[in-house]
């Protein structure tokens, strides 16, 4: 699909998924806790299918 | 300026150095933007034995740790601005509720026990049930273990949203 996530054991509150492209390039964060980003970019359809696919977004979050 | 470019900057905090400081047990870390922190040991994940080695690993989104124990652990350029201005907040007691709710009630109905959930998690079945009793907040890695285990998406474990 084109991207990487990444989630941190020590990471902080709310309970979130870092977002790279394949090259490694920071996309930002998805905050799986109110299922919407953390940070300003898009979720695009690409992103929103593989956000579904590996379970961090639920299929009627349309944020 | 805008929020959006407040937002944009804040993306844009990527690692540029990180080193460990012997002498104050602390490890620098400066980032792209001109911040410059220390951060005084312990630290999250840190399981406070001798540091080995500390390296930025993919575009400066984090710097791993590699300890004498064997022990290695990366740490996120938001954890770092958070860690620096003590604005790490403590995990919200309700969610631990919610994660135990839910974690009780889908493995109840899988008809499966704690002893069995314990198994197929690798976790121990004390866990299990402090876990289920909401009085802690698991890690985002036990959370992804156990909705492994259960076949279910870890946000059905995690969102706000009613199920």
């Amino acid at each position: 699909m084109g991207f990487i996530f990444v989630t941190y054991a020590g990471d902080h509150p709310p309970f979130h998924v870092h977002i790279l492209t394949a090259t490694g390039r920071n996309i930002g964060r998805f905050d799986i806790e109110h299922q919407c980003p953390m940070d300003n970019f898009e979720v695009t359809k690409r992103l929103k299918k593989a956000l579904i696919d590996l379970g961090y977004m639920r299929e009627e979050s349309e944020k | 300026m805008s929020l959006v470019h407040k937002v944009l900057k804040k993306v844009e905090a990527r690692i540029w150095a990180a080193s460990y400081d012997l002498k104050r047990d602390a490890f620098r870390v400066a980032l792209e933007n001109g911040q410059i922190f220390l951060l005084r040991r312990p630290i999250p994940e840190d399981d406070h034995s001798e540091v080995l080695d500390v390296y930025i690993e993919g575009d400066g989104e984090v710097f791993t740790v590699v300890q004498a124990s064997g022990h290695e652990f990366s740490v996120p350029w938001d954890v770092i601005q958070a860690l620096s201005t003590d604005k790490l907040r403590t995990p919200d007691p309700e969610v631990g509720k919610r994660i135990g709710q839910r974690v009780k009630a889908i493995r109840k109905e899988r008809g499966m026990t704690q002893d069995q959930l314990a198994k197929v998690s690798g976790l121990k079945r004390p866990n299990i049930s402090r876990l289920e009793a909401g009085t802690h907040v698991p890690s985002i890695s036990l959370i992804e273990r156990l909705a492994e285990s259960l076949q279910i998406n870890i946000s059905d474990l995690i969102s706000t949203g009613r199920l």
